[in-house]
């Protein structure tokens, strides 16, 4: 049967699962839409939710393929917008941008430093910092918002951080591509890549073999927090404001579009594309919820049956693919 | 001939309890000289030991009769002791090439711009394992679905080819069926016969006797002394190991050597 013949591929390409499922959602999203989700104008505002989940995703995929978590992310990401806006609204965006990527430095930094040095799992600390950091962000605005002025928002450095469109998509997303291209390289070409997943895949076999185990897990933190924290300051650049809420609840986002799209949570495998698929998967639900008018108080219920739903089909597909 | 590595008087503490009373150990170059033991006789920790993984909380380490500590497992494997563990030795879900070279990538170009060097990887790792007379349908064949004695040969292979002077191997056959073990056994051999001073752990007495040439039993911590080649028979091996007495009487009630 022709069918059987993809079953190598799948065994082997742990992505293609949420890439079949990204398919088959966009052809009943486009065809029960009536034309309000297939148009270039919500494509562009996917794309630009897609984006900064999706440099989440990328970061946080970092780090399970260590076998680590990071669920602080969602704080992260807070953190980085509130940088970025406190400083655009003084200085060069471009400044207020690199602030933003220290902050996420030294929260991933945070994070890697407790969890290799207490040997504490990292599902606690990153929640413990998942809390700390946002109560950090809400005592910082005070429960008002941070904002740049309108007359401030302008500038090529203020266009390219996210605060402009180009073809139609918010330059959020040109960042995204970098990110990937950059990561991608990282982990298939670079001896870094190499540790990363041995690591992951066994952390006393790698330890073993000589590879600093401690150093490259901080690593993976310390990308993961800059990721997150630098999608966090271009979400701000679009929309030119930010409250201490910023990025709540995202932290999860992340971690399911990662697993959906093939990243094992016990670490040593990981799919950069996938998990890039995965957040178009669901930002793409998001959008449809929203265009198609569901109410607001169905909107998480209805996102998390489809994300229930995508999961099972996943595995399914995988079971199948391995069964002789 | 002097050895390569010399343990004296090793002792190992975990709080209260005693893992290692004063334990001597050596092994030269070209030999297989065994470590012999019950379950919980100490074989592990006494390996972790002189790989750099554990440091002794007595004793000393002699690397080529120099006194040497061991910071780290890397400190050993730069003074030539590689070892190669029975369940950690490999990651299953990466490829025999990746695997072969993890921690030591052969990189290419300047940096940041360095990257693995994935074909000369791939080539060595090609010829390094037919020398050991296993043909990989290909380097980028995942390690997990290699049988167990391909992943111990995979493994020696690796540690010699980064030159090792000690090979430490761990239970290396205490998984395997009958024609795996005879494989790794004549790898043993063959790494042996290249000048490598091989330390064989194993609690198998026949695996020991196959290819030892000195043998060394641990037993509760301590070591019972070490035999050559011809001085001792499967017996009386498993006897040292086992503690004598209690062994003798289930042999006879089994009637039979155990």
């Amino acid at each position: 049967m022709a069918l059987s013949a993809a079953k190598p591929l799948i065994r082997r390409h742990t992505e293609i699962g949420i890439f079949l499922i990204g398919a088959i959602l966009i052809v009943i999203f486009a065809s029960t839409s009536d034309g309000r989700w297939a148009n270039l104008y919500n494509i562009g505002t996917i794309m630009q939710v897609t984006a900064t989940l999706g440099l989440m995703s990328l970061g946080v995929a970092i780090v399970i393929g260590t076998g680590e978590i990071d669920i602080s992310v969602g704080s992260t990401f807070g953190m980085g917008a509130l940088a970025h806006l406190w400083l655009a609204a003084r200085v060069d965006p471009v400044f207020a941008a690199l602030a933003a990527i220290v902050v996420g430095a030294a929260i991933g930094y945070v994070n890697g430093w407790l969890v290799t040095r207490t040997r504490t799992p990292s599902l606690i600390i990153t929640l413990g910092t998942l809390m700390i950091f946002r109560g950090i962000a809400i005592a910082l605005t005070d429960g008002f918002s941070f904002s740049i002025p309108y007359a401030a928002r302008n500038g090529w450095t203020y266009f390219l951080l996210g605060g402009g469109d180009v073809f139609g998509f918010n330059t959020a997303l040109f960042w995204l591509i970098a990110a990937f291209a950059v990561l991608l390289v990282v982990l298939k070409a670079m001896p870094f890549g190499n540790r990363l997943l041995a690591v992951g895949g066994s952390a006393d076999s790698a330890h073993s073999r000589g590879v600093r185990v401690d150093r490259i897990k901080l690593s993976a933190f310390v990308i993961c927090g800059i990721l997150a924290a630098f999608a966090g300051a271009l979400e701000a650049g679009k929309l030119g404001f930010a409250d201490g809420s910023m990025g709540r609840l995202m932290e999860l986002q992340a971690i399911a579009s990662c697993v959906l799209g093939g990243c094992l949570l016990a670490g040593g495998r990981i799919s950069l594309i996938g998990a890039l698929m995965g957040a178009f998967v669901l930002s793409s639900i998001q959008s449809y919820l929203v265009v198609t008018g569901v109410q607001p108080q169905w909107f998480i219920l209805i996102l998390g049956l489809i994300v229930v739903g995508a999961a099972y089909g996943d595995k399914s597909l995988r079971n199948w693919a391995i069964r002789k | 001939m002097s050895a390569i590595v010399e343990m004296r008087n090793i002792t190992k503490h975990f709080g209260h309890v005693i893992a290692l009373a004063g334990v001597s150990f050596d092994v030269k170059a070209g030999e297989c000289h065994c470590l012999l033991g019950d379950n919980g006789a100490g074989k592990s920790t006494f390996i972790k030991i002189m790989s750099g993984v554990y440091k002794p909380s007595g004793g000393e380490v002699l690397v080529e009769g120099t006194p040497t500590l061991f910071q780290s497992p890397r400190d050993a494997m730069a003074a030539g002791i590689a070892t190669v563990y029975q369940d950690l030795a490999m990651i299953p879900l990466m490829s025999v090439s990746r695997n072969f070279w993890m921690g030591r990538e052969p990189e290419r170009g300047v940096w940041p711009f360095r990257t693995f060097d994935t074909a000369k990887a791939d080539d060595i790792t090609v010829k390094e394992m037919r020398k050991m007379g296993i043909s990989l349908r290909g380097p980028d064949q995942a390690v997990g679905t290699l049988s167990g004695g391909e992943r111990q040969t995979v493994a020696i292979a690796r540690a010699v080819y980064f030159g090792a002077k000690v090979l430490i191997l761990d239970e290396p056959t205490s998984a395997l069926g009958v024609r795996q073990t005879a494989n790794v056994l004549s790898t043993i051999d063959r790494v042996r016969k290249q000048g490598i001073g091989v330390v064989f752990i194993t609690h198998n007495v026949r695996h020991a006797l196959a290819v030892g040439d000195r043998f060394t039993v641990l037993n509760r911590g301590q070591t019972l002394g070490t035999a050559e080649r011809g001085t001792v028979d499967a017996a009386a091996l498993q006897d040292m190991m086992a503690g004598g007495q209690e062994l003798a009487l289930l042999e006879a009630s089994l009637g039979g050597t155990i």
